[in-house]
């Protein structure tokens, strides 16, 4: 009787075992990634970099993830101060969130050094020379979960100096400031003069180190020293743009070609690169891979979709440059400056 | 410059897989479908003479991707056989005109009957003015310089992204030939492929005539 007793009890169990465990597997309790909602943490160094994060948001809409549903932002701005920064991607870090996305290059490098071991995958939305600056080993093997979009914005040096050419074809010699530690800055001059030596136009590369040698070197320019001037990307020569590039260039009426169109906007002649907002969107689909289970760091990053030139109209018409067909053509779109 | 080779993971059999396989007929890449239960050998294995079938196919998004750009090169070559210049005004707006409206276009060129460039447009890289590059030796310019149009294997770039070139003949009756010369990034492609929802457990693959992959959702493979 013990036995018969024990035996239905041992019966009764496993059947209800049985039946719990069906329905948590059809219910998908135990698969944390089929049920649980995600949350991605991304880090901002600055306002300047929103419109990505906009892009990379919308990009993710766009692939059926619903906020506050699906997804959750954790979203952490350091306002341009490096030590919170830090602090920031700390936090996060220690959230445990499922995704970190970095805005621009500076989040991600610092997202590199805070995770050490600990594996959360990064998706970097704005980047440019990942190898030469560290971030990963190589491209094929970053050496940690990591993947992004590479702007090519120091590569697309050439490109510039050949549209250059195509706008002003009495060009003769092109004026560039660039900083030797910073790797985009080397690498932008490099192929500025690559393209430059192949059609016979000289480039006045000059290195600078602080904001006051950049206005040192811009103030003593006298006119026809160089017909026009060409930036690489380099955040500190980005920030001297308007208080001190664009007072001179416009005293010396140097049409200058930029790598950015923020920096057309604020009066520079004209830009060639990636759209911010575009790159945040096109990394919304590394990001949804990376949530749906692949490692990162077996997708390579990916080159920009779309490089837009950009041309403001005002400084055009100031400069007194006509415009060819050819050129037309490959204008994107034209702008006013933004007052 | 490298091929991936398709793998087979196990993780992969007995589940649903649309292949998407490509053929150079009649000039032309036409691309197709065919969804199938099993691994990838097994599909392979029985069901080759259904993938070639599948290769008329035009329809789907793949043959969408490919079928305007081929159009567009043909009606270029149409405008350069008029325009025996090639380093005109017309050439260059044609060819900068064909990178602005097609963002998958990396480079195009007009190669002449000596597999010289004479005219090229790139989207990242820029362009010397004195630069001379040679195709001498390159099968798919002299395919496309016999009168034929030519489409390249997969080759992947610097930055691990699939590429193909194509050439396509500027019939001018006049003088000798030249070719348009487009190179094409794959990438986009991968949205294509995202695109294509294939139950929940599906997977896409594109590869080429050799069966050499040129898409995944999942690179790792």
């Amino acid at each position: 009787m013990n036995i018969y007793n024990a035996a239905r009890g041992l019966f009764t169990a496993v059947t209800m075992l049985l039946l719990s465990a069906s329905l948590c597997v059809m219910s998908g309790c135990g698969d944390k990634k089929a049920t649980a909602t995600k949350t991605i943490g991304v880090v901002l160094f600055g306002d300047s970099r929103q419109p990505q994060v906009d892009g990379f948001k919308d990009g993710l809409s766009r692939l059926g993830y619903k906020p506050d549903e699906s997804i959750n932002y954790v979203m952490r701005n350091a306002k341009n101060k490096r030590p919170e920064l830090k602090m920031l991607v700390q936090d996060l870090i220690d959230q445990d969130v499922d995704l970190l996305v970095a805005a621009g290059g500076l989040e991600a490098d610092t997202m590199k050094k805070m995770l050490g071991g600990k594996k959360i995958p990064v998706v970097v939305l704005y980047v440019n020379a990942i190898t030469e600056r560290g971030l990963v080993q190589s491209r094929r093997e970053p050496g940690w979960e990591v993947t992004g979009i590479d702007n090519l914005n120091a590569e697309l040096s050439g490109k510039r100096v050949e549209l250059m050419q195509d706008l002003l074809p009495d060009m003769k010699n092109i004026l560039i400031l660039y900083y030797e530690k910073i790797p985009p800055s080397r690498i932008g001059v490099a192929k500025a003069r690559e393209i430059a030596e192949q059609s016979n136009i000289g480039i006045d590369a000059r290195a600078v180190s602080s904001r006051d040698e950049i206005k040192q070197t811009m103030e003593s320019l006298e006119p026809g020293e160089v017909d026009a001037m060409l930036t690489v990307p380099t955040a500190p020569i980005d920030n001297a743009l308007k208080d001190v590039i664009l007072p001179n260039v416009n005293r010396l009426k140097l049409p200058l070609m930029t790598h950015s169109r923020p920096l057309a906007e604020k009066g520079a002649l004209a830009s060639y690169g990636a759209h911010f907002y575009d790159m945040g969107a096109q990394a919304a689909r590394l990001a949804d891979k990376v949530l749906k289970g692949v490692d990162a760091s077996g997708i390579p990053f990916e080159t920009p979709k779309k490089v837009i030139y950009t041309m403001n109209e005002e400084v055009k018409d100031a400069l007194g440059i006509q415009v060819s067909d050819v050129v037309r053509i490959q204008v994107d779109e034209f702008i006013k400056t933004d007052k | 410059m490298s091929i991936f080779t398709v793998k087979s993971p196990r993780r992969i059999a007995n589940k649903i897989i649309l292949l998407v396989l490509a053929l150079v007929l009649f000039s032309i890449v036409l691309w197709g479908s065919l969804i199938y239960i099993g691994s990838r050998d097994e599909l392979i294995k029985t069901k080759t003479d259904q993938l070639n079938e599948i290769a008329f196919n035009t329809s789907n998004e793949i043959g969408k991707f490919f079928i305007p750009i081929f159009v567009e090169a043909d009606v270029i070559a149409s405008v350069i056989a008029s325009d025996p210049d090639s380093q005109s005004t017309l050439a260059s707006r044609l060819l900068n005109s064909f990178i602005s409206n097609r963002s998958e276009i990396e480079e195009a060129s007009i190669v002449d009957h000596q597999g010289q460039d004479e005219n090229r447009v790139c989207r990242m890289l820029g362009v010397g003015r004195n630069e001379v590059r040679s195709f001498t030796g390159d099968a798919v310019i002299e395919n496309a310089l016999m009168g034929e149009r030519s489409v390249s294997r997969v080759i992947f770039s610097e930055y691990l992204e699939p590429m193909v070139s194509f050439a396509t003949p500027v019939k001018s009756g006049n003088g000798p030939g030249k070719v348009i010369r487009a190179v094409i990034n794959l990438k986009w492609l991968w949205d294509a492929v995202q695109s294509l929802q294939i139950e929940q457990s599906g997977y896409v693959y594109i590869v080429d005539e050799s069966l050499k992959l040129v898409a995944h959702p999942d690179p790792s493979l």
